[in-house]
């Protein structure tokens, strides 16, 4: 059985996406999937710094995903 | 001949017209290193207490660094120093581009204006040759005009030219120095205080560059640069400009929105550096001899009205400023007021706080329609905060009450508008929230020319274990990594070695993108090695920290001497009110911790509890003569 949530990628991890994709794509994963299953899947690895879920910041990499979660991931950015 | 720098000081009296050439000596630039400490320096030495930053007796100050004009990333910066019209202290402002490489190939490391000139001038230097000419023709004209007239007039498409524009002519307290016509000295009024002395302008042309010492190892760093720029930190820049943080900010309640309500806008996806890259970006530009390449470059439309790509594109405060603090989304809007900003010559940061402060006291009843001259001052209102920055721009209708700045507006509205403005020192915060970045607050605060980003290093490098950028702060001996929202005495002993270190970089003057203690291109080790490199001389991270914390102890200097103190280090009365909505909902800054965290950081800086420079502290860092000059 497979789930599908979104995910929408910041500033540098768009790159793990097609360029069509202007970041934001439907992820099919193994239901039970977490979410450091969805981020080895994306090939995100190194410096993190936020990760949300459904609006709310996640610490937990072993957070357990459902079907239709709204995912937000952002490296370490900076800007002036 | 010395190594990177010319060791040419050109003075320039506006009132006579006579220009002398001053070699300070090899010692003289070891100790300042040019930038902001070389600027402070003549700031307090030419300047009587209580000058009128408007009048003649202001001393301006335009200053490259040791390593300007170096074929590596992040060298090309000039500094504006003057006393400040819009804080009444010392004013200081950085630009990047093309001009300060230009300027130094030209044959001088600063240039010194004092006086007035009688009718506008420009000053033109070519190759060690300096005349004063004629602007009667350029004055009134904005920026991309008068920088195609000189150089037309002078025959030379390569010549780089600064400027103030309309705004600075009209003494906008806000004006900034514009080159390229998209490069800014942008923050404390810099411009207007080119326009009061009707110096329109400053022309360079240079063919000789000085010899650097190590040719080799500088080019060996600059190839490392190039490879490592990917891995870095900074690339989020490369890729979408300084907006790439503006996502970031919104998702951790840290975007000021509606004149600083709130710390998340419920537009804020417009604003981002991705939709940017996406849509209008026409492509990225950069600095003389620099890979980032994080400046923008946009084209579109806005009602009409052309958004060129000569005047550049919005970077991130740009977009807060005039976006979220406006509660305006429309990113066309946006980047057409940041092009009439780099047409007039006006501090993005400053004008969109100012728009969005008077939009605060619209929504309050504070000020009528009869006030705005007709204009619906509401957040969100895309048009009013574009009529708003024209009218401030030209100091036209209710725009020349704006001009005078937040504060002063404030002040004469009464205490229900004083609650709402949010400024230190009469200088707009820019779009950075201390909020959620405690010790960005305490430097707010404590900052010599008011509340200031780029002054020290943000929180968030310290308060997660991010590899590479631990080993650089360690570098610092920065090692122990703290919670989030902390001030601890931990903390600020971060907030001030960053603050030391940026200070540093705004001295020899490097871009704090490329140089800095975390996620830059280079850490505080491979400043080093640049600036030997350069320089020749065999420099250690202790005489380049030395150098920044001098500069502080300047600023700081000049700042007792107009009279400020302890009580003037203090946030803005909003920020001890409840944000609302938003990850940041009911988070505040309150003065009962600023001053905990004052008494710390004054004792760290060997200061007094006024926040004045000790005399042992003075003599410490070797100016003792900053003793005499403010008494002490
Ligand atoms: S990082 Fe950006 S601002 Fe800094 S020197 Fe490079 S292009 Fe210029």
């Amino acid at each position: 059985m497979t789930m599908t949530v979104h995910v929408k990628l910041y500033s540098r991890f768009r790159r793990h996406l097609p360029k069509e994709a202007q970041g934001e794509a439907n992820v099919e994963l193994p239901e039970g999937a977490t979410l450091a299953r969805l981020l080895d899947q994306l090939n995100i690895s190194g410096r993190v710094q936020l990760v949300s879920v459904n609006d709310e910041p996640e610490p937990d990499r072993d957070r357990i995903l459902q079907q239709g979660d709204n995912v937000r991931i952002f490296p370490f950015v900076v800007g002036g | 001949m010395p190594y990177g720098y010319t060791g040419k000081v050109l003075h320039v009296d506006l009132t006579t017209g006579k220009m002398e050439v001053e070699e300070p000596g090899e010692g003289f630039f070891r100790k300042y290193m040019g930038g902001s400490a070389l600027g402070s320096y003549y700031a307090l030495k030419l300047m009587p207490a209580g000058t009128d930053a408007l009048g003649p007796d202001n001393v301006l100050v335009l200053s490259l660094g040791v390593t300007t004009g170096a074929a590596i990333s992040g060298q090309s910066r000039v500094t504006a120093t003057a006393k400040s019209p819009l804080t009444g202290a010392i004013g200081d402002a950085q630009a990047g581009g093309f001009w300060p490489a230009e300027a130094k190939g030209a044959g001088y490391d600063a240039l010194v204006f004092t006086g007035k000139a009688e009718k506008p001038v420009y000053l033109w230097i070519s190759d060690g040759q300096a005349e004063l000419r004629d602007a009667s023709h350029l004055w009134g004209k904005v920026t991309g005009e008068v920088d195609a007239a000189i150089k037309q007039e002078l025959g030379d498409e390569k010549v780089q030219v600064l400027q103030c524009g309309p705004a600075g002519e009209k003494q906008v307290r806000y004006a900034c120095i514009i080159n390229m016509s998209n490069r800014a000295n942008g923050r404390t009024g810099m411009g207007a205080v080119m326009g009061s002395k009707n110096l329109k302008a400053v022309a360079v042309r240079g063919h000789k560059r000085p010899e650097v010492a190590d040719r080799k190892a500088l080019a060996a760093l600059a190839r490392w640069g190039a490879q490592n720029l990917e891995d870095s930190g900074v690339y989020g820049m490369t890729l979408n400009g300084t907006a790439d943080v503006l996502g970031y900010q919104n998702e951790v309640g840290g975007l000021p929105t509606r004149n600083w309500e709130s710390g998340s806008f419920e537009g804020y996806e417009a604003l981002t550096g991705e939709v940017m890259t996406d849509t209008i970006l026409k492509e990225g530009d950069t600095c003389y001899a620099c890979v980032v390449r994080c400046k923008r470059v946009v084209e579109t439309e806005w009602q009409g009205h052309k958004v060129e790509p000569l005047y550049g594109g919005p970077e991130y405060e740009t977009l807060a400023t005039l976006g979220s603090y406006c509660g305006v989304s429309d990113l066309d809007a946006v980047a057409y007021a940041n092009q009439l900003c780099n047409m007039y010559g006006l501090d993005t940061i400053s004008a969109g706080a100012t728009v969005a402060f008077a939009m605060d006291c619209f929504e309050q009843g504070l000020i009528g329609l009869e006030d705005t001259g007709g204009v619906d001052l509401r957040f969100g209102n895309a048009e009013a905060m574009v009529q708003m920055v024209e009218q401030i721009a030209q100091r036209e209708g209710f725009g020349n009450v704006l001009a005078e700045g937040t504060g002063r507006v404030a002040r004469r509205l009464g205490p229900e508008a004083e609650k709402l403005a949010v400024v230190v020192k009469n200088h707009d915060l820019p779009a950075h929230m201390p909020e959620v970045k405690r010790s960005l607050g305490l430097i707010y605060a404590v900052n010599p020319f008011g509340a200031d980003h780029q002054s020290s290093e943000h929180d968030p490098a310290y308060e997660g274990d991010f590899d590479g950028y631990r080993e650089r702060l360690a570098q610092l001996d920065l090692l122990e990594q703290q919670p989030e929202f902390s001030l601890s005495p931990e903390k600020i002993r971060f907030a001030l070695y960053t603050e030391q270190f940026y200070s540093l970089l705004d001295s020899i003057n490097v871009c704090q993108f490329v140089y800095g203690p975390a996620w830059h291109l280079y850490g505080p080790n491979q400043l080093v090695e640049m600036a030997r490199a350069v320089t020749g001389w065999d420099l250690s991270l202790w005489e380049l920290m030395k150098v920044g914390e001098r500069r502080l102890n300047l600023m700081r200097a000049f700042n007792t001497r107009e009279g400020f103190g302890r009580e003037d280090d203090v946030l803005p009365p909003k920020l001890a009110k409840p944000r609302k909505g938003g990850p940041s909902e009911g988070m505040t800054f309150e003065p009962e911790e600023l001053e905990r965290a004052k008494d710390i950081y004054y004792g760290m800086c060997g200061w007094d509890q006024q926040g004045v420079p000790t005399r042992a502290k003075l003599e410490e860092l070797s100016i003792d003569w900053v003793a005499e000059a403010i008494g002490l």
